[in-house]
């Protein structure tokens, strides 16, 4: 269980980004948000996108029935906590740059957002090591980082399928928790199924 | 420019203002190549664009910009509306949004975009950078 939160760890849900830019840092990455309809509140800073709503971004795919982006107010914008951020290994961590931020913006969306809530069948594809994230709700928080999936979250790895009651990952220095998990399929072959 | 006043024949390179009478200051700007009074109190607008407003203290900063070919403007209610494709972007390009039928209400300030939306981003909708 250990190994495998371990190298899921390793290789990083949403940290693609920080091993990649420096290899080709040079365009800003764009996200493309879809769905069938789109409501903005400006006063309100809220946006909310309804209906099949798929997310294309550089480090993930996410889908869901419902998204809504809390932007953050001018004045009450949160400040990010100084979290040391993981190095390209994924093993150690290196100090953040004062006015860098440590990881790329959630979703591309930009560095106002405060937060973003999806839900309805919500499945999370990491692009570079192809794990998935499914849950009914996931939240997640600019000011810490973390993205946390309930109602029924699984993480579908190459070592089988983590199922826990809460999933949480962070961003920013990479670990994920979960409480009362399960690991299914943990490198054994499929017992026979009854019949 | 010409303010269009319902009951008039055609109107060209119109404007339709709104304004925060509290602080007496403009929050949106409708704009359009053409305007062509209905029968219902409603002007179709040719070649739209409305402008929403920030402030920065005094400074006025361009939020939102959208267009659409064509939209219908009701007097009464201040509501813009469209059923054909629209647009709406950033002033700085941050972000352009795309849809088909659209709804912009000024006060209280709602954009409702019905079909097939479409977002390219690289930052999000507010000024709070």
């Amino acid at each position: 269980m250990n190994n495998v939160i371990k190298h899921w760890v390793l290789l990083g849900m949403m940290t693609t980004s920080a091993g990649m830019a420096a290899v080709k840092p040079k365009e800003p990455e764009k996200t493309v948000i879809s769905a069938e309809n789109f409501t903005f509140n400006p006063q309100k800073n809220i946006a909310v996108y309804q209906g099949d709503v798929v997310v294309i971004d550089a480090q993930m795919d996410l889908l869901c029935d419902k998204l809504t982006i809390h932007f953050a107010n001018k004045d009450k914008a949160p400040k990010k906590s100084a979290l040391p951020t993981p190095n390209k290994s994924g093993a150690g961590t290196k100090p953040i740059e004062s006015g860098k931020p440590a990881v790329a913006p959630m979703v591309g969306l930009g560095g106002n957002i405060d937060r973003i809530l999806a839900e309805g069948d919500v499945e999370i594809i990491n692009k570079k090591d192809k794990t998935r994230a499914v849950g009914g709700h996931a939240l997640y928080t600019a000011s810490t980082e973390i993205l946390v999936l309930t109602i029924n979250p699984k993480l579908y790895t190459k070592q089988g399928v983590l199922i826990g009651k809460v999933i949480e990952y962070n961003r920013v220095t990479g670990s994920l928790s979960a409480k009362q998990a399960v690991l299914e399929n943990d490198g054994k072959p499929k017992p026979p199924s009854d019949k | 420019m010409a303010q269009v006043i319902p009951g008039q024949g055609v109107q060209k390179r119109i404007k339709f203002p709104e304004y925060d009478r509290t602080k007496g200051r403009i929050t949106s700007l409708l704009t359009g190549d053409q305007a062509i009074p209905q029968k219902n109190g409603t002007v179709l607008v040719k070649g739209a664009r409305l402008e929403t407003y920030k402030y920065d203290g005094v400074k006025r900063k361009v939020d939102l910009i959208m267009e659409a070919p064509t939209c219908l403007f009701e007097f009464r209610t201040r509501v813009a509306s469209s059923s054909g494709p629209m647009r709406v972007y950033r002033a700085d390009g941050g972000a352009v949004l795309e849809g088909r039928g659209f709804s912009w209400r000024q006060n209280p300030s709602l954009l409702v975009i019905s079909n097939n939306v479409r977002t390219m981003t690289k930052q999000g909708f507010s000024l709070n950078e």
